[in-house]
């Protein structure tokens, strides 16, 4: 019971951490499906990427109170599945993601989960969504998303399976290649948006 | 007949569900008043109303199980109060609600500093993906104090079970507890069944969930009474065929005029029900299921007349045996259970209307009911000697191995996969039963005494459970409320402003300190129902009972309450049975002025005592509660027969010996067939009525026509 708030959204959390790792742009012309072999191809960016690290500049509205929740942070890879998630403003928070383990720090606690202690629910419908992403599992994530195309750089994704509080998620990569902007459609109709800054690669040494 | 009649009310009883408000169905009417009160927590508070399904799973089943209980939530939800499922607390909504409602009563106010860190915290939290729900607990509730109260329900849970995925789990036997909180009280089998149908319902769709049972007040009532549907239902139909059976035989043996003998019985019933009522206010269940076997005695009465019309002596011998019944339950009159005292009264109400309507409609048409008797006439054996004896040797080691168990678990039905699980639970049970103890008035506060108690608690090295431990004294919530207003009249940035408005509301508006009156928040709703409120005295060991009892006698654990019942009940029987054989025995002098008739006259009683207790000691019975109201039956109609066979010994002149016997014999092979049935069954009570009447009313029958021949041939001899 004491998890409950976290193991909530960690496994959103995990898979949008794994979307910034691949898509950039806000996509607004028309969907068309793209194939398994085509998201490998706009992925090439990341194929031999070992370590990452971007600054992002994250803005939630709440449809509700019509608000907007600014914070910034930064976001690091470290293959095969070391991610970290960092909010920096208004109040420091950092998620560290690991295949076996979850921990969450805020100024005043920490909380460390066992990735299989965690409620089925996030775990199997959330975390699960993550590890295509982070191990950049293409044919996996074509099972598991319903994937477009909405221009040369932008992408949407709208998961398969019920049950997850996002409708969509459509993600732009920069010319480069790399991730730019990343929004997130929620269902209580929230959005997310993540603007990412150039990120610091450590590539693979051939 | 009598017995048919009486199942056919027993059966009526426990329909009891829509029968009219006169008919208690309570517990309330087994205990003395002081202990029925805490018995009665049980069902009336919320706190109670706990049930905990148990069931088994394979590794790979984990996503399963987490759906079958999010199905169940969903479509049990009006039923369902709250339920420790998985991680999913979104079920306590109300509760967290309440309870960041009532920070600013309940806490003393941060500084600055630590409100302003904790608004910033908040807000990083709710820029990360989250639901509506855990938004509202972040506007409601920046400070997070949501996690004391997960602590102290946490706390709260005494199971001893490790935590796996969320759910209570045993390894050793892959076994998963899941505590379930219905929303009404155990009693109400209704939507009891509703709930486990939802649970028939759901388990198809999780094949790797296996069912393994439920252990709880609402599981074990409505088992109970399923049960007893299933016996009642297999009863009355013996019943019936065996009603429809007697009539044929006495139809075809041309004595279809003993059918008369029925409707003054159940006259007589109706009435008693009726007095009862005028007397107590209602009638309970169980004095009508039965009141009626006790009041069926009275047949005995018609029959010995129809069949002795000649003899004059026949109602003095109807009145002997009315009155040495009657001397039985007026004893029991004097008992400190409600029900019995209720029982006994109407059973000596009924009797003595039966036996007046059938003494005035015997004298005013005689001839509608002269009966010409059988061609019975018993005659001394030598078998007959050596089953009497070897039934007196029953007594004895009766007497000696049996040992009554009158505690009401005896009344409780399980089935044996019911039994080794509730075995198992209760090994994985972390403290001792906790000491009940109800207070409280109308219109008066809890918070004095529950804070009186805690802090009796805190001064002995104690620890309890109530209200106070959620919310502090009116004084000091209001002292708290003005520390946190400080923060009102200061700047807000709008962003927080804007976002934290539940929380600002809840510090800001018009907060008062709570009585708790008239409705708690949700998070106390456990503890309380109607006046009364309830603290839970956490025990670790005989020391912590003393001191506990030392300042509040009136506490007592639910062990300790059953327990009362067997103990009341064991005092009250060590006196009672001797008074009722004495004052019997004094009432048959008066009426022979010979010892040898009185001894005679008693000599069905203890062999059929004997009988029920040779076999309970070789069949390894159970001896309860139910038993003994049997056993006053068995007592009413042995000194019955008794009387009616010893008067064919007097040498006085008038009695038909073949009236005497027939009568004898007809009315104890008629209770014998009426009350056989229920040996078949399962439910307890059910099962300890039948053993107690089958073989108390064979060993009476076989007692008057082998026991009381040979012994008066012995005493023949002797002088």
């Amino acid at each position: 019971m004491k998890s409950w708030f976290w193991t909530f959204f960690l496994g959103f959390r995990a898979g949008l951490v794994a979307i910034l790792l691949f898509s950039s742009g806000v996509a607004l012309a028309d969907a068309a499906p793209i194939s398994e072999k085509e998201l490998s191809e706009q992925l090439k960016f990341y194929q031999s990427v070992e370590e990452l690290t971007a600054g992002f500049t994250q803005t939630k509205h709440l449809s509700e109170m019509n608000l907007d929740l600014k914070s910034e942070g930064h976001l690091s890879f470290k293959k095969p599945d070391k991610v970290i998630w960092e909010v920096v403003r208004p109040s420091p928070v950092t998620v560290k993601l690991s295949k076996e383990d979850i921990q969450i720090t805020t100024a005043s606690e920490t909380h460390t989960y066992k990735v299989q202690e965690i409620s089925q629910d996030h775990v199997a419908k959330g975390l699960g969504l993550l590890w295509p992403w982070l191990t950049f599992d293409v044919h996996a994530l074509s099972e598991q998303y319903k994937m477009s195309k909405l221009s040369d750089r932008s992408f949407q994704f709208e998961p398969k399976s019920a049950g997850l509080p996002v409708t969509k998620i459509q993600a732009s990569l920069t010319k480069e290649g790399h991730l730019d902007r990343l929004k997130l459609f929620e269902n209580s109709g929230d959005w997310m948006e993540i603007q990412f800054g150039n990120p610091k690669i450590v590539r693979k040494k051939m | 007949m009598r017995s048919c009649f009486a199942i056919f009310l027993l059966s009526f009883s426990f329909f009891a569900q829509a029968l009219p408000k006169w008919i208690d169905s309570t517990h309330a009417l087994l205990l003395p008043k002081e202990v029925s009160e805490p018995l009665m927590a049980t069902t009336s508070f919320p706190l109670f109303w706990w049930n905990f399904l148990v069931v088994q799973i394979d590794d790979a089943s984990w996503d399963q199980v987490d759906t079958f209980c999010k199905t169940l939530n969903a479509k049990a939800k009006t039923l369902i109060n709250k339920s420790a499922c998985g991680e999913d607390l979104t079920q306590y909504r109300d509760i967290v609600s309440d309870w960041a409602a009532d920070q600013s009563r309940r806490e003393v106010a941060p500084s600055e500093l630590q409100l302003k860190t904790a608004l910033q915290e908040s807000l990083s939290k709710a820029s990360l993906p989250t639901d509506a729900f855990f938004l509202s607990v972040l506007r409601q509730d920046p400070l997070s104090s949501y996690r004391k109260l997960q602590a102290m329900l946490d706390s709260r849970v005494q199971l001893k079970f490790e935590k796996k995925h969320g759910f209570f789990f045993d390894p050793e036997t892959h076994r998963i507890v899941l505590p379930i909180q219905l929303s009404f009280p155990p009693a109400s089998t209704e939507p009891t069944k509703q709930f486990f149908a939802v649970v028939d319902e759901i388990l198809p769709q999780v094949p790797g969930v296996k069912w393994l049972g439920a252990i709880g007040p609402h599981a074990s009532t409505m088992t109970n009474e399923q049960q007893i549907h299933k016996d009642v239902h297999i009863i009355s139909i013996a019943g019936t065929v065996l009603l429809l059976l007697q009539i044929g035989v006495a139809i075809l043996i041309g004595r279809w005029r003993l059918l008369l003998l029925a409707p003054p019985v159940i006259l007589s019933t109706i009435l008693a029900a009726f007095l009862t009522y005028l007397i107590f206010g209602s009638v309970h269940g169980l004095t009508l299921a039965f009141g009626p076997g006790i009041v069926g005695l009275a047949m005995d009465h018609g029959l010995h007349s129809c069949l002795n019309t000649r003899w004059k002596g026949a109602w003095r011998a109807n009145w002997y045996g009315l009155l040495t019944t009657v001397v039985a339950l007026f004893a029991m009159l004097f008992s400190s259970i409600p029900f019995l005292r209720q029982l006994m009264a109407f059973s000596i109400i009924g009797l003595f209307l039966g036996f007046a309507t059938y003494w005035w409609l015997h004298r005013r048409f005689t001839w509608m009911f002269e009966v010409e008797p059988l061609a019975i006439e018993p005659r001394p054996r030598k078998f007959h000697s050596v089953f009497v004896a070897l039934t007196f040797v029953g007594l004895v080691a009766g007497l000696i191995c049996l040992r009554p168990t009158f505690g009401m678990q005896q009344m409780n039905y399980q089935t044996e996969q019911d039994f080794e699980l509730t075995k198992w639970f209760f090994v994985h049970l972390k403290s001792k039963s906790p000491l009940l103890q109800v207070y409280g008035q109308k219109d008066q506060p809890p918070l004095p005494e529950s804070l009186e108690q805690r802090k009796f608690a805190h001064a002995n090295g104690l620890e309890v459970e109530n209200v106070a431990a959620y919310i502090p004294r009116v004084e000091e919530q209001a002292l708290h409320i003005k520390e946190w207003q400080k923060f009102c009249s200061q700047s807000i940035p709008p962003t927080e402003k804007t976002f934290f408005q539940p929380f600002w509301k809840n510090v800001c508006d018009d907060v008062e300190a709570k009585t708790l009156l008239p409705t708690p928040p949700s998070y106390l709703r456990d503890f309380h129902v109607g006046d009364k409120w309830i603290s839970l005295w956490m025990i670790q060991d005989e020391g912590d009972i003393a001191k506990v009892k030392a300042i509040h006698p009136e506490a007592k654990s639910l062990p300790e309450i059953v327990d009362l019942f067997q103990t009341l009940l064991e005092r009250e029987t060590t006196w009672m049975a001797p008074l009722a054989i004495l004052l019997a025995t004094l009432l048959l002098w008066f009426y022979y002025r010979k010892w040898q008739l009185v001894l005679l006259s008693l000599v069905p009683f203890f062999v059929g005592i004997g009988l029920f207790f040779g076999v309970a000691v070789l069949f390894h019975f159970h001896i309860s509660f139910i038993s003994l109201i049997a056993l006053v039956m068995i007592f009413g109609l042995s000194l019955d027969y008794g009387i009616f066979a010893t008067n064919l010994y007097t040498g006085q002149a008038g009695p038909s010996t073949e009236g005497v016997w027939t009568s004898v014999v007809l009315a104890a092979i008629v209770t014998f067939l009426g009350f056989l049935p229920l040996i078949f069954c399962q439910h307890p009570v059910l099962v300890h009525l039948g053993q107690a009447l089958v073989f108390g009313t064979a060993g009476t029958i076989l007692g008057s026509m082998w026991g009381i021949p040979c012994i008066a041939q012995l005493f023949k001899k002797g002088s």
